[in-house]
């Protein structure tokens, strides 16, 4: 690997002191020291979609990253158990599981307190305490 | 002096020099093992057995290029000799990009192209971009590769996010772009949660339950009739029994009957995985993402929707022509269901939906930018022009080389 090579094949401007050249069109002039090596950490996305959206001023229909989700669907949520993955009838009005049957139902009795919310969190309703 | 192409995607990465035939596909991550503490960067993780409860740190997040540190481990690796053996100063490169990319990412790929490698020139532009340059052998057939239709609807079903990106003479047409979260990272999740509750506990074991995903998984074309084939008589149809790996006689595992040497490697202490509904109802929220609680629309009206923003005039010619690329195009039956529901929202015409045969779907990007090169059209001598050298780079500085690339879309 050649990182630490291609930094040196730009010439800085000191070369050009010493060969006592007059002409500055044959020098080349990078807009950046060759030498200067910034430390900053890398952002993460959230950072970088925070910034960017501050340094914006695009008018409001222009197309950006903020604005080409698709939008969301008309159609109603389709509802299936939550255990089986079957069609689900009905809803458990005290764990707000959906489930298929009777013999499903049997099942949610017997779940652990706290544990139907590992299931609501597989389609994403379960509560968050925040 | 020679091209390499780059389709820097976040599962994998497409690498190879223009003047040969199939790239390379190098995992784009660093895996560590859980047992031995072994650190395996890109495709160096083909050599190790210890593949259970790989710990993955990718350089993507959603989709966006951000964490370099890791990034440039695996690009060291795919530049070395033992695996493409690239000379960056005597290289041309060709990168790909997110559509609608971060001003503050490219500006950090151009610093890492030219100041930390030192490639001699740079073509940075949206893998759609390079895919819809070479759709025209996917739409029209042989010997057609250099003629991209004039209306082209690119649907890239990636690994974190959905593009919907229309393009009229090959130029993106901006304002009709959409994006779903939904992609095979979203889905192999689904799936390992979903065989967590039912099943194994699986939540640790990424690399497998994407393998699972890719050979069990497909797209219904009637989800209802599949659903209660599922749970009725015909169960055997679809039911499938995956035999977990135990990592001395196989690696990924496989299912059971699909190999020939299946029940030499049937062994009392195998374990097996039933699947049955979970094999269609995953990838079906490629289609409801509401399935998984997300407010976003399915897969064909994110496709509808892009193309009702385009001019009215050519929204016939852009139904017409939709390409569908990307990894979890290589979904079955994705292309068919896609065709149906985008042909029930149109009001009228032919709904044409097409997924690349000649080559897997996720090379699209690799191949169309391949093409390009070695034709003799003048969309080639075109993309030589959008290149920027290393001096061009170092005289105008990386705000005007974002400004040029970005006129190339």
């Amino acid at each position: 690997m050649k990182r630490q090579d291609a930094k040196e094949t730009a010439e800085p401007l000191a070369s050009f002191k010493e060969s006592g050249i007059t002409n500055l069109l044959s020098v080349s002039k990078p807009f950046k020291n060759a030498d200067y090596k910034s430390n900053r950490r890398w952002k993460n996305l959230k950072q970088i979609v925070v910034q960017e959206e501050q340094a914006s001023d695009w008018p409001v229909d222009f197309p950006t990253h903020w604005n080409i989700d698709a939008a969301p669907s008309l159609m109603p949520q389709k509802k299936y158990c939550d255990l089986t993955g079957l069609p689900a009838r009905y809803t458990d009005p005290k764990t707000n599981i959906r489930y298929h049957s009777a013999e499903v139902y049997q099942l949610i009795k017997t779940l652990q307190p706290g544990s139907e919310q590992q299931y609501l969190a597989l389609r994403n309703a379960s509560v968050v305490l925040k | 002096m020679r091209t390499l192409i780059l389709d820097n995607g976040s599962f994998t990465i497409k690498a190879g020099y223009s003047d040969i035939q199939q790239p390379l596909e190098i995992p784009n991550t660093i895996a560590r093992t859980k047992r031995t503490k072994r650190v395996y960067v890109g495709d160096l993780i083909d050599k190790s057995n210890d593949l259970s409860g790989l710990y993955y740190r990718s350089p993507f997040e959603r989709g966006y290029l951000v964490h370099w540190d890791a990034e440039l481990a695996v690009w060291d690796r795919a530049l070395s000799d033992d695996v493409l053996g690239c000379q960056p100063e005597e290289t041309n490169l060709l990168l790909t990009e997110p559509v609608f990319n971060f001003r503050r990412i490219q500006r950090s790929m151009d610093e890492m192209v030219f100041e930390e490698y030192g490639f001699s020139s740079l073509l940075r532009a949206s893998s759609t971009k390079f895919a819809a340059l070479g759709s025209g052998h996917t739409l029209y057939g042989n010997g057609k590769e250099e003629e991209a239709p004039e209306c082209l609807v690119v649907v890239d079903v990636g690994h974190s996010g959905t593009y919907v990106a229309p393009y009229h003479r090959g130029r993106m047409v901006a304002s009709a772009v959409r994006r779903m979260d939904v992609g095979g990272r979203l889905l192999t999740n689904y799936l390992k949660e979903t065989v967590s509750f039912r099943y194994w506990d699986m939540m640790d074991e990424t690399f497998i339950m994407n393998a699972v995903k890719e050979r069990c998984c497909f797209v219904t074309q009637d989800f209802y009739r599949d659903l209660e084939t599922a749970h009725g008589k015909g169960r055997g149809r679809l039911a499938v029994d995956y035999v977990l790996p135990d990592f001395a006689h196989s690696k990924t595992g496989f299912v059971r009957g699909q190999e020939p040497r299946t029940e030499e490697l049937m062994r009392d202490s195998v374990q097996i995985l039933p699947l049955c509904n979970e094999r269609f109802a995953v990838p079906e929220a490629l289609f409801h993402p509401s399935d998984v609680g997300m407010d976003q629309s399915g897969i064909h009206q994110a496709v509808f929707q892009a193309v009702m923003a385009c001019d009215q005039r050519l929204q016939p010619a852009m139904l017409a022509n939709i390409l569908v690329v990307g990894g979890s195009a290589n979904l079955p039956g994705l292309r068919d269901r896609l065709a149906a529901e985008v042909q029930a929202l149109a009001p009228a015409g032919t709904v044409r939906v097409a997924v690349p045969e000649e080559h897997k779907p996720e090379l699209s990007a690799w191949m169309g930018a391949q093409q390009q090169l070695h034709s003799a059209s003048p969309a080639c001598t075109a993309l030589d022009q959008w290149r920027v050298t290393r001096e061009k780079y170092h005289e105008l500085g990386p705000d005007r080389i974002i400004a040029h690339f970005d006129r190339f879309k």
